[in-house]
């Protein structure tokens, strides 16, 4: 909860800013984060606490994209945040269309089939994180382009004004970036998340086939050209003598540009197999972390390494966020990156360097076969970590009661020694769980104060090593969203991964299940911290008291307002940056796990949720695309 | 006819016709559609409107009455708390003043018990 002095602070901190720092900023929405630097701030005016109760329904429109995966489809997962830019809205969808729309009315202006195969070929669920933009300056045919990658690795360069492919690029205006997986391919390269447009070039990463193999691709940042496709530099994230024992450490979210600096900033993945690193005991400095390269040349200027030997699939989720911080006079470029693991890192973004004191402890070994654990991990204490992620929470009462003690057998019977507790055959409660206490939504930040923003989950998972002879007599279902039995082929072990809960699918730990925060950049000081959302059960809610689940993330704007979909119960919400406290909410059709645009558009202030549901919160998804506006 | 449940009966019936809203949703999306939880309340609405019918045809020997009003009133009070819990507050609201009714109706006056 916020305290008395916090809440001054932040208050005199709002009233102080310099609106003409405001008014710098655009207030388009042009890539997936909004801008380049990843802060998703918008420069909106009009919606401002006092406002925001009056925002109703512009439009809503429906992709027709949508599988529940009961059918022949694999299911969707939409998290495509919309692009406001051209003065049209772009959306990709799962089953890798693009569609343009109005802003204003939400009418379709045309839409673009890549014809993929509908087919779940790395990821457990045709998934889609929206498109990106580009435009030359001049104009003319593909002067202006819209980039749409799909599950079998193409990725699609199309007219923004009329949706006609643009020929020029790449093979007739499609790029195979599965040409560039050459070593270690069991699995092709799935493009679900838009490149990142910095001038004429499209940095570009790559999703695979999580849990599954030991061996595998070994992650890498593509540079392509946004004219002609060309591949202008490649940079690899795992040392090349150990190309032959693993792989990944890939780049599967968004990513983050300075181009004063010239550089770019990749949140790195995790090592293969995820969940045991007997194969892969030497050092992989560049896994797990947030590496800066030059923009240009693709050399790496630094990397901060925010999980030593990962063994918990504690990749880097999000796109670190751009924020100057001001200490002692002077003003700090720097960045921070949220993690699964709930620390977030302040680096200068020159350097690399920490901005707060960050400690390596000792944590937890692992008995697995062959595993060498690394006998630290780095603790960043200040800002405070999100979601409580180094306190276990407690046995709920309620999943106790309801379970006849299984909950609390459960914490006796199973293995938990702090964060970092490593997988056992025995059975690790595993906490923050591999949804992450944040997750691809990452945080938002009010550059005029150096505020940040940011929602988490409160998950504990149940996580198992199995070994390879036991683990080839089991008949289950391979791998879920997130959750089930996955091979980790070539390994002593194969995994089985769950939510910690009870025969009635109750979660067993103890609520808040997530959390709202704000914290003060420049001192690292919590602002305030406030459950957020309902979680909901089988329809039944829980009291505001024990929040949401939460996958997507927040947007700031210049009026003081927060948007946040991204809880259980299928609401989006307006929020009191200067406390959390709820100013209005609407019900969509599920879970809208997308951060939203927002944007102007013709003097008119928009948002626009993509509604798109995600099985890892509760099974429901959607192809609503809803946009609001103040009423007129 | 037993006229102290026909209002009763109107609760429930109302009540029920919440329940189908909130499950299937045919004037749009209530955020617990298609749910258990939502299909629970259904049930229990439905149960007590039935019983209820029931008691209003005056055809439940009256040996058996008592013990009915009961069980309904346990129906129409689950279903008051799951509507509750279903944030359907309107489910809610019918199905707690039914409860209520069945509650009160063995001391209603006699000459609203008959036709």
């Amino acid at each position: 909860m916020i305290s008395r002095t916090s809440f001054a602070a932040l208050f005199a901190s709002c009233l102080l800013a310099a609106p003409g720092a405001a008014q710098a900023q655009q207030s388009e929405w042009t890539s997936f984060h909004g801008d380049v630097g990843s802060t998703k701030f918008s420069n909106v005016q009009t919606l401002t606490p006092e406002t925001v109760g009056d925002l109703e329904r512009a439009w809503e429109y429906r992709t027709g994209d949508v599988a529940d995966g009961s059918g022949d489809l694999p299911e969707t997962v939409w998290s495509a945040t919309p692009i406001y830019a051209n003065e049209t809205i772009y959306l990709g969808t799962p089953f890798y269309r693009i569609i343009a729309l109005d802003p204003a009315t939400g009418e379709e202006r045309w839409t673009y089939d890549s014809e993929s195969a509908l087919e779940a070929l790395t990821q457990p669920a045709l998934k889609n994180r929206g498109v990106a933009y580009w435009e030359s300056g001049q104009s003319g045919q593909c002067e202006k382009r819209v980039y749409l990658g799909t599950m079998d690795a193409e990725l699609h360069a199309v007219d923004a004004d009329t949706g006609e492919r643009c020929a020029a690029f790449a093979d007739g205006g499609v790029l195979n970036v599965n040409q560039w997986n050459t070593v270690n391919d069991v699995f092709p390269f799935s493009l679900l998340q838009p490149p990142l447009v910095v001038g004429d070039t499209l940095l570009l990463g790559w999703a695979g086939k999580d849990w599954a193999y030991s061996v595998a691709p070994p992650g890498n940042l593509l540079a392509i050209d946004a004219r002609t496709g060309e591949l202008l530099w490649e940079t690899s994230f795992i040392p090349e003598e150990l190309v032959p024992r693993t792989g990944t450490a890939n780049i599967w979210t968004a990513m983050t540009a300075d181009p004063e600096l010239g550089m770019v900033y990749a949140p790195v993945s995790s090592p293969s197999p995820n969940y045991w690193g007997g194969d892969r005991t030497d050092p992989i400095p560049l896994a797990t972390s947030v590496t800066a390269l030059d923009i240009e040349t693709g050399e790496i200027a630094w990397s901060f390494q925010h999980v030593n030997h990962d063994i918990w699939d504690y990749d880097t989720p999000s796109a670190p966020s751009l924020v100057d911080i001001e200490r002692d006079g002077e003003t700090i470029p720097a960045l921070v990156q949220a993690t699964k693991q709930g620390f977030l890192f302040v680096l200068d973004r020159r350097t690399g360097e920490p901005l707060f004191d960050i400690e390596e402890r000792a944590t937890p070994q692992s008995t697995a076969e062959g595993e060498v654990t690394a006998p630290t991990q780095p603790f960043a204490m200040t800002p405070e970590p999100v979601g409580n992620p180094l306190e276990l929470p407690g046995v709920w009462w309620l999943a106790d009661l309801v379970s006849f003690g299984q909950c609390s057998r459960d914490r006796e019977k199973y293995l938990y020694e702090g964060i970092f507790t490593p997988p056992s055959e025995q059975g690790t409660l595993f906490f923050p769980g591999t949804a992450g206490a944040t997750n691809w939504g990452g945080v938002a930040i009010d550059p005029r104060n150096a505020t940040l923003y940011v929602n988490a989950s409160r998950i504990v998972q149940l996580i198992r090593l199995i070994p390879r002879a036991e683990y080839e007599q089991i008949q289950g279902p391979e791998g879920g969203n997130e959750e089930g039995y996955s091979p980790q082929e070539g390994s002593p072990y194969g995994i089985y991964l769950t939510d910690w809960s009870n025969w009635a699918g109750m979660p067993c730990w103890a609520p808040p299940f997530g959390t709202f925060s704000a914290y003060n950049l420049n001192t690292g000081e919590k602002l305030y911290e406030t459950p957020f959302g309902r979680a909901q059960l089988d329809g039944f809610y829980g009291p505001e008291s024990w929040g949401s689940p939460t996958l997507g993330g927040p947007v700031v704007t210049a009026g003081g307002v927060v948007f946040l979909g991204a809880s259980m119960d299928s609401r989006v919400r307006a929020l009191d940056a200067r406390s959390g406290a709820e100013l209005w909410s609407d019900l969509v059709e599920a879970p809208a796990v997308a951060n939203p645009a927002v944007f102007t558009h013709q003097g008119v202030d928009y948002v626009v949720f993509a509604v798109g549901g995600n099985s890892i919160l509760k099974p429901e998804v959607s192809d609503q695309a809803v946009a609001y506006r103040l009423k007129q | 006819m037993h006229q102290r449940f026909l209002a009763i009966l109107l609760l429930a019936a109302i009540g029920t016709v919440l329940a189908v809203v909130a499950y299937a949703a045919p004037l749009g999306n209530t955020g617990v559609d298609g749910t258990i939880g939502a299909l629970l309340a259904l049930i229990g609405a439905i149960v007590t409107a039935a019983g209820t019918a029931l008691l209003a045809s005056g055809s439940v020997p009256r040996r058996f009455a008592s013990l009915l009003i009961g069980l309904l009133v346990l129906a129409a009070v689950l279903t008051a708390v799951a509507g509750y819990f279903l944030m359907q507050f309107g489910l809610a609201i019918v199905m707690a003043l039914t409860a209520l009714a069945l509650l009160l109706a063995p001391f209603l006056p006699s000459r609203w018990s008959s036709a």
